[in-house]
C-alpha cells in the first residue's frame, strides 16, 4: 500500500515526483491545503476510507509512511481486506 | 473619516472587552488602545506623515497595534506577510521607499530604521499612557499600500485611500446592521482579503479571531479554535472553505454561533455553496467580488439555494458608490453581453506607487475614477456575473499571481533562457498549481531542484511552480511558443519529450 500512496502523493503533491516514502510532506510544500482535499478524496474513492481530518493528530499526515500506518489502522477498522 | 472615529471611540470605551486574539495571545480594547497610543506617539516624534510605514510580521498582535497606529498617525502602511522571501521584500521596498519599518519578526539590518520586536514590545508596554489621537485624516490621504503580483515581475503597490476605505466600511455596516460580536480572520495581512474582517471588527466593538498559519495547518486545532472562538462572521476564501468543509464535523452543530460567511478572492464553486448550506442550515454566503486596485471588493451576492443552483454563482450588485460597466472593444456592452468589467467610482484606488495612472488600467469615466479589470463578465439585470481573466492572470486558494510575474522571475534566473507557465486546473475548474516549461542556456546543467531552490528565494510558496526542464518549446501556427500546448500538457492531457535533466 505504501507503494500506491507514494504514486498517489507524486501525482498529486507539487515538485512531488522524487518523493521518498520519509520525506516529510507539508513544511517541504509537497502536500498543501488543495492537495490535502485531494489526498482526502482519493483515500475516500480508493479505499472507501472516510477520514474526518479533526479526528486525526496532525503528526500522521507528515509523510507517506506515517499515511501509510494512518490508513491500514482505518482499514482494518473497517474490517476490509486488500 | 468615520471608520477611524468609530475604532477610536471602541478603544476608549470597551475596555476589557476583547480586541485581538491570536493563538494564546490576545488584547483587549484598552490594551490595544494603550499599545497603539504609544506607538503612534513614538511613531510621530521621529517620522514623517504621508511617508510609508512597512509593517512585516504574521498576524503578531503587535501588527494590529502597528496597523492602527499608522492609521491614526497618518502614516500609509505597507503590510507584508513574513512568507514573504526575502528578495521579494526588497523589490517592495525598493518600490515603497518606506521610511521606518516596524518588524514584528526579526528582519535583518536595513539602511532605513527597522523597529524590532523587542523594541515594539518595548514601546507598547512603555509605562507611560499616551492617548492615541482623534483621527484627522484627509480624505485623499493613503491610508494603506498593498502589493501585488505585477506581470513585470516587480510586485506592484495598489495605493488606497482614507476615502476608499471609509466607503468599503459604510457599505460593511449596512451588509451587517446586526453587528457580529466575533469575526474570524483567514487571510494574511498582505492580503486586501484581510481588510474585510479586521477593519469591520474593530469598527463593531468586535473581536477579531485569528487563524495563524500554523492553526490552518494543523486541522484538529484550526477546528477545536474556531469552536473555541464562537465566530458569527468569518472573512475566506472559498478554497478555505473546501479545506474546513473537508471534514464532516465543519457543520451548524458544532459551530451554532456561525452565521455569515463573506467570500473573495476567487470564484466561488456553486458545489461548495451548496454543501455549505446543507450543512448550515439558514446560513448567510456572500459572494463577493473585486480587485484589490479597488478596496477589496465593489459587489456582492447573497447565495442561497436557487442561486446556488445554477452553473454560475452571481457576484451581485455594486456598492453604493460604484458603478459597474461592461465594456467590449471601446463601447458598452449590451445586456447580458460579455466584454470586459470596468468598475467606477470611490472604491477605485489612487493607482500604483511610483506609476502614472495613465500608463496603467486606472483611468477616468465622466469624471470618476475607473479601473479596467481585465476580468470578462456580464450583467442581467443589474447583477454582475464574472467568467475569467482576458489574460494570464490567475487565482490559485485565493492567491492573486500574474503568470508573466513567474515567468520573469525564472528568466532571472542563471542559466535559463526561455520559461513559460501556465496553471493546472482540478476536475472542478480550480486552478490547483502552476506549472512552468524552462529551455537551459547551451552549456547549463542545473537541475530541476536547483531551479526550484532559486526560485523559492524569489517568489512565495504559492507563486513557485512545478518546473519541467525542456529541450524545445512547442511553437504554434505564428512561430510563438504555444501555450495551449503547454498548458494540455501540464494538464496531463498532452505529451511532451522531457529533458533528461528532469531526472536528476
Amino acid at each position: 500500500m505504501e507503494k500506491e500512496l507514494l504514486k498517489l502523493i507524486q501525482t498529486i503533491g507539487n515538485n512531488a515526483e522524487d518523493v521518498s516514502p520519509e520525506q516529510e510532506l507539508w513544511d517541504t510544500g509537497i502536500l498543501d491545503s488543495l492537495a490535502f482535499i485531494t489526498l482526502l478524496e482519493e483515500i475516500s474513492v480508493r479505499w472507501h476510507v472516510e477520514i474526518q481530518p479533526t479526528q486525526v493528530p496532525t503528526e500522521r499526515w507528515k509523510n507517506v509512511r506515517s499515511i501509510t500506518k494512518l490508513l491500514e489502522e482505518k482499514l482494518a477498522e473497517k474490517d476490509v481486506f486488500i | 473619516m468615520i471608520l477611524l472615529e468609530r475604532i477610536w471611540k471602541n478603544l476608549r470605551e470597551k475596555g476589557d472587552a476583547p480586541a485581538y486574539c491570536c493563538e494564546t495571545q490576545r488584547l483587549s480594547y484598552r490594551d490595544l488602545g494603550e499599545w497603539a497610543g504609544r506607538l503612534c506617539g513614538y511613531l510621530q516624534k521621529r517620522f514623517v506623515p504621508g511617508v510609508p510605514v512597512l509593517v512585516y510580521g504574521h498576524k503578531q498582535p503587535v501588527m494590529a497595534a502597528a496597523f492602527l497606529a499608522c492609521a491614526f498617525g497618518g502614516f500609509p502602511f505597507v503590510p507584508v506577510d513574513s512568507f514573504t522571501p526575502k528578495e521579494r521584500l526588497r523589490a517592495i521596498l525598493d518600490s515603497a521607499r518606506p521610511q521606518a519599518l516596524l518588524a514584528a519578526e526579526p528582519l535583518p539590518e536595513e539602511k532605513i530604521p527597522v523597529l524590532s520586536p523587542e523594541v515594539l514590545d518595548e514601546i507598547c508596554r512603555g509605562k507611560k499612557t499616551v492617548p492615541l489621537p482623534y483621527p484627522a485624516r484627509k480624505k485623499d490621504e493613503f491610508f494603506y499600500i498593498i502589493y501585488t503580483s505585477g506581470s513585470t515581475g516587480t510586485p506592484k503597490g495598489v495605493m488606497v485611500t482614507c476615502e476608499n476605505l471609509d466607503s468599503f466600511a459604510n457599505w460593511m455596516w449596512a451588509m451587517f446592521p446586526q453587528k457580529p460580536a466575533v469575526v474570524v480572520n483567514q487571510a494574511a495581512f498582505s492580503f486586501d482579503l484581510s481588510v474585510a474582517d479586521f477593519w469591520p471588527a474593530l469598527s463593531w466593538g468586535a473581536q477579531e479571531y485569528i487563524l495563524s498559519r500554523r492553526t490552518q495547518r494543523d486541522y484538529p486545532s484550526l477546528f477545536s479554535q474556531l469552536e473555541k472562538s464562537e465566530g458569527e462572521l468569518m472573512v475566506l476564501t472559498p478554497s478555505f472553505a473546501s479545506l474546513l468543509l473537508a471534514d464532516q464535523s465543519f457543520c451548524a452543530q458544532r459551530f451554532p454561533k456561525l452565521k455569515t460567511l463573506f467570500f473573495c478572492g476567487e470564484t466561488l464553486l456553486p458545489k461548495t455553496a451548496q454543501t455549505l448550506l446543507e450543512r448550515f442550515s439558514g446560513l448567510r454566503i456572500l459572494n463577493a467580488y473585486g480587485p484589490t486596485e479597488c478596496t477589496v471588493a465593489v459587489t456582492a451576492a447573497k447565495i442561497g439555494e436557487k442561486e446556488a443552483a445554477a452553473a454560475l454563482l452571481p457576484v451581485g450588485n455594486p456598492k453604493p458608490g460604484m458603478e459597474i460597466r461592461i465594456e467590449n472593444e471601446g463601447r458598452l456592452a449590451k445586456e447580458g453581453e460579455e466584454g470586459e468589467i470596468v468598475l467606477v467610482g470611490d472604491s477605485v484606488a489612487a493607482g500604483y506607487v511610483g506609476t502614472k495612472p495613465h500608463a496603467t488600467s486606472f483611468g477616468m469615466r465622466d469624471g470618476k475614477r475607473s479601473y479596467c479589470t481585465g476580468d470578462l463578465g456580464w450583467m442581467e439585470n443589474g447583477v454582475l456575473y464574472c467568467k475569467g481573466r482576458l489574460d494570464s492572470q490567475v487565482k490559485i486558494r485565493g492567491y492573486r499571481v500574474e503568470l508573466q510575474d513567474v515567468e520573469k522571475n525564472l528568466l532571472a534566473l542563471p542559466g535559463v533562457d526561455e520559461a513559460a507557465v501556465v496553471s493546472c486546473q482540478d476536475q472542478e475548474g480550480r486552478t490547483v498549481r502552476l506549472a512552468a516549461f524552462v529551455r537551459l542556456g547551451d552549456g547549463q546543467d542545473l537541475t530541476r531542484q536547483q531551479l526550484q531552490a532559486l526560485l523559492a528565494q524569489r517568489l512565495p510558496a504559492y507563486m513557485c511552480p512545478v518546473i519541467r526542464i525542456v529541450q524545445v518549446f512547442p511553437l504554434n501556427e505564428n512561430g510563438k511558443c504555444d501555450r495551449k500546448k503547454l498548458k494540455e500538457i501540464a494538464n496531463g492531457k498532452g505529451t511532451f519529450k522531457a529533458d533528461p535533466n528532469n531526472r536528476k
